[in-house]
């Protein structure tokens, strides 16, 4: 059974890329075009085994949406990692106090992403 | 980039032409061969003397250059111009709008497609590999299947070696008893002449029985006895002399028969077996070699896979582009806003706007260029592109 990685971007160019680098990599991947949709997907009974999440998007940033991830019951733990082009060091902090794994800049090769998400989801 | 100067005797070329080619035409083709060539040479002057007209105006580089240097004062336009200045103002930046929003697409239909394309070879490859799945469970069962005929092999081999070392036996045995049927036929013989030698005797004592007379003639029955008891066994003997030759006779034949089958038959299976051996052999490499094959074409496919997720990220460009094209946008429309109302006290002025740019960047190299246009040192980037906490 694959683990499901549930990705956000506001970017159709980067939700397909990113989508088809994981499945190629034996991923199976859900998307959402930003924090509320990915949250009502959460909602709706979605299991997401991690989350890679851009930051500045439109309704729901990805601030918001490691906020109230994290007070999902059952993903107090799970893996999110961050996929922007946000490079401010103030953005960083604020991210991993709200419970973030990691922090990647736009852009992140195919395979390097692959081995972050391996390196924080193993098996 | 250098200014161009307009040569300072614009004639001259014309002139040189003219008076080294019209001379030489005149003397070669004549009055009018050399009158085309003046009027050339004419003609070429004025076009000069047009080209060179308007001044050579040069823009100096962007950069700090630019803001040392202020612009020179414009004078204000009339107002009939400034309401036309106005519009085409207006029709100018929405035309800068459309060729950003215009390249956008475009970059995104591009990158959409290669995406796509992207896509279908992984299926391709995938499909392969799955067909290359299949062939190396039929590989592995080949192999499997092989082993079956090596085992049947085997144990042919032994039950072969076992044969011929009890026919080896049989043969030995065989001509043991050959030996002791042949010991027998002396025994026979010897019976044979004790018989006559019985038989000779009971006639002399006939004979001597005949003599004694009456007192003779019991004697003389019992020699008759001894003579027929004689003469049956010689008979008894000669028979089985004969028998015993027969015999031996016959094992001497089956003997030679079965060393003959032998020395033909377990030669030929064995040489059946070695080659089945020898086929098996070929059938176990052959497998092999596929095998081998199907884990370096299955190792392509992994590979492809980490060549197709590096496009992958590379096409992440896109995303980087978009948002700085759309940071472009925000930046032109202060500048028309501001273009729009460039004595309005109450808004923003342009340093102002131009400091205000720098909340709506979010990259590093995005800073970079305001600060090097700005004449400010650009700030190194300190934090690694991937962090994990």
């Amino acid at each position: 059974m694959p683990k499901t990685i549930l990705i956000v971007d506001d970017s159709s160019t980067m939700l397909m890329s990113v989508k088809a680098t994981l499945e190629m990599n034996g991923y199976a991947v859900e998307t959402a075009a930003d924090g509320c949709k990915a949250m009502s997907k959460l909602r709706a009974g979605l299991k997401a085994d991690m989350i890679i999440t851009d930051i500045n998007m439109p309704n729901m940033g990805g601030m918001e949406l490691i906020q109230q991830v994290r007070g999902l019951p059952g993903y107090r733990f799970k893996p999110i990692l961050t996929l922007t082009t946000e490079s401010q060091a103030a953005k960083r902090d604020e991210a991993r106090r709200l419970g973030a794994t990691g922090w990647l800049v736009k852009p992140v090769a195919g395979p390097e992403l692959v081995s972050v998400v391996r390196q924080v989801m193993p098996g | 980039m250098p200014m161009r100067r307009a040569s300072p005797r614009p004639w001259l070329v014309p002139l040189l032409v003219t008076a080294f080619v019209a001379v030489p035409a005149g003397v070669l083709t004549g009055v009018w061969g050399a009158a085309w060539v003046l009027l050339h040479g004419a003609a070429m002057l004025a076009l000069l003397r047009v080209r060179a007209a308007p001044a050579q105006v040069v823009m100096p580089e962007c950069g700090p250059a630019c803001i040392e240097q202020p612009p020179p004062p414009m004078a204000p336009p009339p107002p009939a111009r400034g309401r036309d200045d106005a519009r085409d103002r207006a029709c100018y930046f929405d035309t800068l709008r459309g060729q950003i929003a215009g390249a956008q697409a475009d970059a995104e239909r591009g990158v959409t497609g290669v995406i796509e394309q992207t896509i279908r070879l992984h299926q391709t490859s995938s499909r392969q590999q799955a067909l290359l799945q299949r062939s190396l469970d039929d590989g592995a069962a080949l192999l499997r299947a092989a082993e079956r005929p090596e085992q049947i092999l085997r144990t042919l081999t032994e039950i072969l070696d076992r044969s011929a070392a009890e026919r080896a036996g049989d043969h030995a045995r065989l001509e043991a008893l050959a030996e002791s049927t042949a010991r027998l036929r002396p025994a026979a013989d010897a019976i044979a002449k004790i018989s006559d030698r019985a038989v000779l005797l009971s006639y002399n004592a006939a004979v001597e029985a005949g003599r004694a007379g009456a007192a003779g003639g019991s004697f003389g029955v019992v020699a008759d006895q001894v003579r027929a008891l004689a003469e049956s066994i010689a008979a008894v003997a000669k028979t089985l002399g004969g028998e015993l030759d027969a015999i031996a006779r016959r094992m001497r034949e089956e003997l030679l028969a079965s060393r003959t089958g032998a020395a033909t038959g377990i030669p030929d299976v064995t040489k059946l077996t070695a080659e089945l051996a020898g086929l098996h052999e070929d059938v176990g490499a052959s497998g092999q070699t596929l095998l081998a094959l199907i884990h370096e074409i299955g190792g392509n496919h992994g590979r492809l896979v980490d060549g197709l997720s590096t496009i992958l990220g590379d096409l992440q460009f896109h995303d980087v582009l978009r948002q700085r094209m759309e940071h472009v946008t925000y930046a032109l429309d202060q500048l028309e806003a501001h273009l729009d109302a460039p004595d309005d006290a109450s808004g923003p002025d342009l340093a102002a706007r131009l400091r205000a740019l720098q909340d709506h960047y979010v990259m590093e190299s995005e800073r970079q260029v305001q600060a090097i246009a700005q004449g400010e040192p650009a700030a190194v980037a300190a934090a690694p592109r991937i962090q994990l906490f």
